[in-house]
């Protein structure tokens, strides 16, 4: 196996095997590593010493307010786990469905869905004004609690995820123990983590009957782990959110933002390492028709719910949907169905703007718009007063908006770390894929 | 003691007699207490329910006519809370009623004024007993019936979830073991 290095990659270079590939990132220049890691370090720290601030002051340092309790963390919390939802779901539904094109994108996906959910897991913890009595959780539980649930579905899910993401690494860390030119603690990973792999008829057997359990029932548990999470809001008696839509609502919209954050990190590595031969346009193109049907899916749902609340127009509902569609949050709900829902589908939709740049423009504004239909799900049904006609208002404080872009740039720099170590490609998966396609 | 002293002490006293004169009606103009009482009226025939009645009446007895007041049966479903039975206006009497239908020989009762410019809020709680005969079956007001739900249903989940664990962590193991013992027979 050769060296390939970010040199071979300035001077235009692919890396030349399918080993090369998939750990490009891992033996590219260390000091473009180290540079790309202080820059996604430095938001993250902000982020970290706005916490620390808000941890010294109080929830008041926050915009939140008596009326509008639920912000910007809020957001964070449905949309981060949201992502890894989408991630883990999308590698689990086309391992179990045997899609020859997830070879290339399934480990950047399972590493998505790892990652974006421990970010995601520290959203609760960040928006309770006194994290050090958190403990109280394990010590004394109460089984009523939705936020004991809320702890041990997020735990669940968590524990599936780490296990679809390192039971595939077993043969490709048996591919880099040796000849590699990886050495040190690295190198003494892979040998421990391959566990002897040799891919015997046997080896193979196994880890793939293990590898079908864990997608099947990583399937049922994201679905129902992300319904939980709806729970926080479907079952108040809050108009706007007392809805039986809100569990497939969310799962929906978790797939779909999922979708499109795999993307992005798919196409961000398939051009800083040149890995085109290997992360194909195809692959990418699928992911687009997925994440477009996704994102049909949920206008489907959005019309769903903006109808049948508007056609009775309840005396509690119509200031929520007045509020939202025609008011003050008007312009951003307006600005997320043409951005988040209008645009994507018809850049994916003509041929002409199915491009590798156009699928990322699409993904980027899925992503961001998603993020904004949060907003909107959270704030404008909190903003009407339950008592009197009096109409609450939230803007997101530097602290909150420090701590959302920290953790957001924390996403790439634990990817970036995570594949500094582990290879970014399936490469025993791609094999084995191409050699079902020849046969 | 100097006649300054004597002087300054006695407009002391005077200006004490004067806030304390002054202040005391003014104390003494705020709402009016009330008495809020409670009692279980009878059917006088099957057919008729059952009755909550409150009696709100000011600090001589009097009863308060045209106020609010609320009534509540105390539950418990996640924990002890209220359930909300419904409001009622006092009659000339002061009388407030809404037609109860038990669903234990025994319920808890809360009634709540909330209180006006003239009357102070306030409430009182009491039990209420019917005989077995007239417990109604499952209604639409009657929480506690789920209270078998909230004991079973979170330890299913609390087994179902352990279960999720011990599996995806044996899978784990199983399989590293296997393809450990099986590199080892190699």
């Amino acid at each position: 196996m050769s060296v390939w290095s970010l040199d071979a990659r300035w001077r235009g270079d692919s890396p030349s095997s399918l080993d090369d590939a998939s750990v490009a990132p891992a033996v590219s220049s260390r000091r473009a590593f180290l540079l790309c890691v202080a820059a996604l370090a430095i938001p993250v720290a902000g982020g970290v010493v706005a916490y620390i601030y808000q941890l010294t002051q109080g929830l008041s340092v926050t915009g939140l307010n008596d009326e509008v309790f639920w912000g910007v963390y809020t957001v964070d919390l449905v949309t981060f786990i949201g992502f890894s939802y989408g991630g883990a779901l999308v590698s689990a539904i086309l391992r179990l469905t045997n899609a020859s094109w997830r070879g290339p994108i399934s480990r950047i996906a399972e590493a998505t869905a790892v990652v974006t959910l421990i970010i995601g897991a520290l959203f609760p913890i960040i928006h309770i004004g006194r994290p050090e009595r958190l403990w109280e959780m394990f010590v004394r539980p109460q089984i009523n609690s939705p936020q004991l649930w809320d702890m041990v579905a997020i735990g669940t899910y968590l524990l599936a995820t780490l296990v679809l993401f390192s039971l595939p690494l077993i043969p490709d860390l048996a591919r880099l123990r040796e000849g590699n030119g990886i050495g040190g603690w690295r190198a003494r990973l892979y040998r421990w983590g391959s566990f002897g792999w040799r891919g015997t008829e046997v080896q193979r057997r196994t880890l793939n009957r293990a590898l079908t359990i864990v997608a099947i029932a990583i399937v049922p548990l994201a679905i129902m782990v992300h319904t939980v999470l709806s729970y926080a809001f479907s079952l108040t008696s809050r108009p706007g959110w007392h809805s039986t839509i809100f569990g497939p609502y969310f799962v929906i919209a978790a797939v779909y933002s999922g979708i499109a954050i795999v993307i992005l990190a798919s196409v961000a590595y398939r051009r800083v390492y040149r890995l085109e031969k290997w992360i194909d346009e195809r692959s990418i193109r699928f992911l687009a028709y997925l994440m477009v049907a996704m994102g049909v899916a949920y206008a489907y749902f959005t019309f769903t719910e903006v109808t049948t609340a508007g056609y009775v127009g309840g005396r509690e509902e119509a200031p929520v949907l007045y509020g939202l569609m025609l008011d003050r949050y008007a312009p951003l709900f307006w600005g997320f169905v043409v951005m988040g829902l209008v645009v994507p589908v018809l850049l994916v939709a003509f041929r002409k703007t199915r491009t590798i740049a156009g699928i990322t423009i699409a993904a980027g504004l899925v992503v961001g718009a998603m993020w904004l239909k949060r907003f909107l799900i959270i704030v404008p049904t909190l903003a009407p007063s339950l008592l009197g006609d009096s109409y609450g208002s939230y803007t997101p404080s530097w602290v909150e908006l420090m701590v959302t872009v920290g953790a957001a740039a924390a996403i790439p720099l634990l990817l970036v770390l995570l594949f500094r170590v582990v290879p970014v490609l399936s490469a025993d998966e791609i094999e084995e894929l191409n050699d079902q396609v020849r046969s | 003691m100097s006649g300054q002293r004597i002087r300054n002490l006695l407009f002391s006293l005077g200006l004490m007699v004067f806030v304390i004169g002054g202040a005391a009606p003014v104390a003494a103009a705020g709402p009016d207490t009330t008495t809020l009482t409670l009692e279980l009226k009878e059917p006088a025939k099957p057919d008729i329910p059952y009755y909550l009645m409150a009696r709100l009446v000011d600090a001589e007895g009097t009863g308060i006519s045209g106020e609010s007041v609320s009534f509540y049966r105390k539950v418990e479903i996640l924990g002890a809370r209220l359930a909300y039975l419904g409001d009622a206006e006092t009659d000339s009497t002061g009388v407030a009623k809404i037609a109860f239908n038990p669903s234990k020989e025994r319920s808890e009762i809360l009634v709540r004024f909330g209180g006006s410019d003239e009357f102070a809020a306030g409430e009182t709680a009491g039990t209420v007993t019917v005989p077995p005969e007239a417990v109604s079956s499952f209604g639409s007001d009657d929480a506690d019936t789920l209270e078998p739900l909230r004991v079973v249903m979170p330890r299913l989940m609390a087994v179902l979830v352990a279960l999720i664990w011990i599996g995806l962590i044996w899978i784990v193991l199983s399989t590293t073991r296997t393809i450990r013992r099986e590199a080892e027979g190699a």
